[in-house]
């Protein structure tokens, strides 16, 4: 198929911005290269940080230097050494050169975003062209701004709320995941640089989408994004993480660390879509995607839901997991990852049950093409206290081709006899009687394939909000061009 | 050494000098040097601990403080006697008590043509040329340090040579038996099977003993083009005892494997089942069934690598634990690049019968093949509360309402043995498990 490079061009329009110019000196912005206490403080100073969290990184960045660079190696990916010595840790938000018009864009970028449904102005602003006054987006994010602070939804970066809400950071921050939790959490722990904070006060329910929001005001997030979100008692938030249109990023390592507290009644949605460059098709370059994200049902009758969508970055190593603490705590993870060419994807999910009567479902969904290798890692653990406790699992594998890779590696650990765990798995690959039944009502291969695919992916699909459904429909058929014929 | 590894000293190792003369093989120069080499590498192996990401649910720290010494010759009576009552008298059978083949209680008399058994320390008397492969290609295994002692101290275990296109119809009984009446005792036993092309034959293995032991066997199974092996093992070691069994098993093209593993006893048991299919249409499957009480631990193990195209394999295990009891079953299923059209199943069952037990399961897939069927599952919980109502609305009591549910659970995994005499003989060990908890 001669359209095999497009994802390519696509990074590569996006990477070229600088060859337009307008590039302001930012030197002085930028930390040294390289990690030593003196990054953290630099880092800590520049955010104006209090004297807790400068301590708290301190504390963090000694762990890491004790771990002594030794990178978990569990996971079934296999990439070089990094060598953490030779980056940049901190630099301030860039300015983006702005382009004159969608004229100026390349076409191939374009094609791709209409194939994905994103609307006209929604175009300008992801490709970097300065928006017309029809669409301010400076406004509609004040409109949005308004409406959440009339509802007492305090949402900001979370460098602005170290600095406005001290006592929810505190109390709230590395709760979920500690500090020592792992190699990567600990070196985001030290080092992030900015990142979401929420908190829904108790009995609202967030009027918006805070996906809405967080498209129009997609700042640029680092290499260490660090997110905090809180919903207090009652309360009902959902979160989009992400977008489908494909993004360029200058950071090849993405070690971000979110964590979630629900406390009673309260629910938590939170959906991401990954779009991250995969690297060419020869598997050269790629975004490193190694995050922990963690919630916590802290109350009874919590109920946290993951949904995911990863069809980006060169390797992605996350398992958003549930500690279902809260009696009668529900606990989803519903995922899609989609792997070509030379991308390698580990994710799955951990459900820890310890309140009674906690649920947890888990929905996976693994497609492999090209040379790519996909592996679906989870853990269900019933802790002894967790009485009633109910898990259903179900990891789906589809193999596109026959160079690629696709593995199933759940943990089970049940400690009380009430609980009933049930977990199944599947690996196959699309019927040649499904491909010929589409073919011959006219379909392309492709098509039809993507077709299938959608079908096969559709018990995750639904699980996103509306919107985000519907372009991650077609970003499953962009995901996959190339893998057939 | 490095912190995966669980450093023991046993006083057995210590004594290799001293023992190596009274081992199989003895005048063997290559078997001398093996065993040598396989030293060392226990030496720097050591034990895996639970850092190690296959011993990660089965810890050996209680077996590594053990100070276990070779063995002290032969079994008490009462043992001997056990060994006498087990399995039909009248069968075909081959005792090994203490690492040493025990002819007085052996009977290999009525095998029919066409198949040779023996125990270890004859064959290689008389066949070491053959055996002189099969013991350098497992020595060669990248595995563990149990491997390694079991190639640094292998002992008596039996080897069977089944003649190409011979037919064995009786069932050859095998008895182990272990006595750590004077003292904790290791026993490496090392078994050998080779089926010849489309030979076929049935072996029942029993597993006893009494007192403090370690039996840690390594059975090497190579199946030629089209033959077909039933191999039974019924574990009914003391219940302080360690049991660590791995089975390294390659099969060509057609071969026909079907395994059984009813685990009854021991403290610490772990089974290690390894197949390699080599060949089309060559089948793997393995059953069994695990009952425990008390704080027994059981761990099975299954490794199957899918190396050709046109194969299948089944597992089905069924759990059953009481007490504070833990199960661990973790299969993995590889299937590689070029086994195309390979159809795969796993299912792990597990009862919960108390609160303190526990199982932890790990059904693993490796998949590099696209057109394959590939499928596991894996539950567990207790009984389902209406099944118990429906029977006991019918007048049947609870004990008795959950002994049959449990009986019925297990008797998936016994309908896997598809001769009669042997199931009928799983059913007894069952029933009498059943019978104990209830009493």
């Amino acid at each position: 198929m001669a359209d095999v490079s497009e994802t390519e061009t696509i990074n590569q329009a996006t990477t070229e911005r600088y060859k337009y110019g307008f590039v302001t000196d930012i030197e002085s912005d930028t930390a040294p290269k390289g990690l030593d206490e003196s990054t953290i403080r630099f880092i800590s100073a520049k955010k104006d940080e209090p004297e807790w969290l400068l301590e708290w990184r301190l504390k963090a960045f000694r762990m890491w230097q004790a771990l002594d660079e030794e990178e978990p190696t569990w996971a079934k990916v296999s990439y070089p050494k990094i060598d953490f010595q030779d980056s940049y840790y901190y630099s301030a938000p860039k300015e983006k050169p702005l382009l004159e018009s969608l004229d100026d864009v390349d076409p191939k970028l374009l094609e791709t975003y209409t194939k994905l449904g994103i609307p006209l102005q929604e175009q300008k602003m992801l490709a970097g062209v300065a928006v017309d006054a029809v669409f301010d987006s400076v406004s509609v994010a004040t409109t949005f701004k308004e409406e959440l602070s009339k509802h007492g939804v305090i949402f900001c970066p979370i460098s602005e709320a170290v600095q406005k809400h001290p006592e929810l950071v505190k109390k709230y921050l590395g709760s979920v995941v500690p500090t020592a939790d792992n190699f990567y959490a600990t070196l985001n722990s030290a080092v992030f640089t900015d990142g979401s904070f929420v908190y829904i006060p108790e009995g609202v329910r967030c009027p918006m989408e805070l996906s809405t929001y967080f498209r129009i005001n997609a700042a640029e997030t680092g290499q260490f994004e660090r997110t905090l979100i809180i919903a207090d008692k009652g309360s009902y938030v959902s979160y989009l993480e992400g977008c489908t249109a494909p993004m360029r990023d200058e950071h090849q390592l993405h070690a971000a660390v979110v964590e979630l507290i629900a406390l009673d009644d309260a629910e938590i949605k939170y959906s991401t879509v990954q779009n991250w460059y995969p690297g060419d098709e020869n598997g050269k370059g790629g975004i490193y995607n190694f995050v922990t994200k963690r919630g916590a049902c802290r109350g009874k009758n919590s109920k946290i839901s993951w949904t995911q969508v990863e069809t980006g970055s060169a390797i992605t190593w996350k398992y958003p997991s549930c500690i279902l603490q809260g009696d009668n705590s529900v606990g989803e993870f519903y995922s899609i990852a989609i792997t070509n060419n030379y991308q390698q994807a580990d994710t799955g999910t951990k459900m820890i049950h310890m309140g009674k009567n906690t649920k947890s479902r888990i929905i996976s969904k693994g497609i492999s093409a090209g040379h790519a290798d996909s592996t679906y890692r989870g853990l269900v653990k019933v802790m002894p206290g967790a009485t009633g406790a109910r898990n259903f699992t179900q990891c789906d594998s589809l193999l596109i081709g026959d160079q690629c890779g696709a593995h199933t590696v759940p943990y089970i650990e049940v400690r009380n006899k009430t609980a009933q765990v049930e977990h199944e798995a599947t690996t196959s690959k699309i019927s040649d009687e499904q491909l010929l039944y589409c073919r011959q009502r006219g379909l392309s291969e492709e098509d039809a394939t993507t077709l299938i695919v959608n079908g096969f992916c559709r018990q995750v699909l639904q699980e996103l909000p509306m919107e985000f459904a519907v372009e991650a429909q077609k970003l499953v058929g962009i995901s996959l061009e190339g893998s057939v014929g | 050494m490095t912190k995966r590894h669980l450093i023991a000293n046993f006083p057995f190792v210590d004594a290799f000098d001293a023992v190596r003369a009274d081992l199989p093989g003895a005048p063997l120069d290559w078997l001398q040097a093996a065993r040598r080499n396989a030293l060392a590498r226990f030496q720097d192996q050591a034990l895996p601990n639970r850092r190690v990401e296959e011993w990660k649910y089965t810890d050996l720290g209680a077996l590594a403080k053990t100070d276990f010494a070779a063995p002290y010759g032969p079994i008490g009576d009462a043992l001997a006697a056990r060994i006498g009552a087990t399995g039909d008298p009248d069968a075909i059978r081959l005792v090994i008590a203490n690492g040493r083949v025990d002819s007085a209680l052996s009977n290999t008399a009525g095998l029919p043509t066409g198949a040779h058994l023996m125990p270890m320390s004859t064959a290689l008397d008389t066949h070491s040329d053959v055996l002189k492969d099969h013991i350098t290609r497992i020595a060669a295994l990248d595995g563990n340090g149990l491997l390694a002692l079991n190639a640094a101290f292998m002992m008596d275990g039996y080897v069977l040579v089944v003649d190409d296109a011979a037919v064995i119809d009786p069932t050859i009984e095998v008895i182990f038996a272990g006595d750590g009446g004077q003292g904790p005792v290791a026993l490496h036993p090392r078994n050998v099977i080779i089926m010849g092309q489309d030979s076929a034959a049935t072996i029942i293995e029993t597993h006893l003993g009494d007192g403090v032991y370690w039996s840690n066997p390594l059975t090497d199974v190579v199946m030629g083009e089209g033959a077909s092996l039933r191999r039974y093992k019924v574990l009914q070691d003391a219940t302080d005892a360690f049991h660590l069994a791995h089975d390294q098993v390659s099969l060509a093209s057609g071969a026909h494997y079907k395994g059984f593993i009813g685990a009854f006893s021991a403290k610490l048991a772990r089974h290690t089942v390894a197949a390699t299919i080599n060949g089309a249409d060559a089948t793997f499957d393995v059953a069994g069934t695990y009952l425990l009480r008390g704080d027994q631990h059981n761990d099975i193990t299954t490794v199957v690598d899918h190396a050709a195209a046109g194969s299948a394999s089944k597992q089905i295990f069924k759990g059953v634990l009481d007490d504070a009891s833990r199960g661990v079953f973790q299969g993995k299923v590889t299937v590689h690049k070029d086994a195309q059209k390979t159809d795969a199943h796993q299912l792990n069952n597990a009862l919960l019968l108390s609160d303190k037990a526990e199982i932890d399961a790990k059904p693993e897939l490796e998949i590099y093949a696209d057109d394959v069927k590939c499928a596991h599952g894996a539950t567990a919980g207790d009984l389902d509360e209406n099944e118990l109502f429906y029977l006991q609305a019918r007048g049947i009591d609870a004990a008795e309402a959950r002994r049959l549910l449990v009986s019925a659970f297990v008797k998936a995994a016994l309908d896997e043995i598809d001769r009669d005499a042997e199931r009928a003989r799983f059913e007894t060990l069952v029933d009498a498990w059943l019978e104990r908890a209830n009493g």
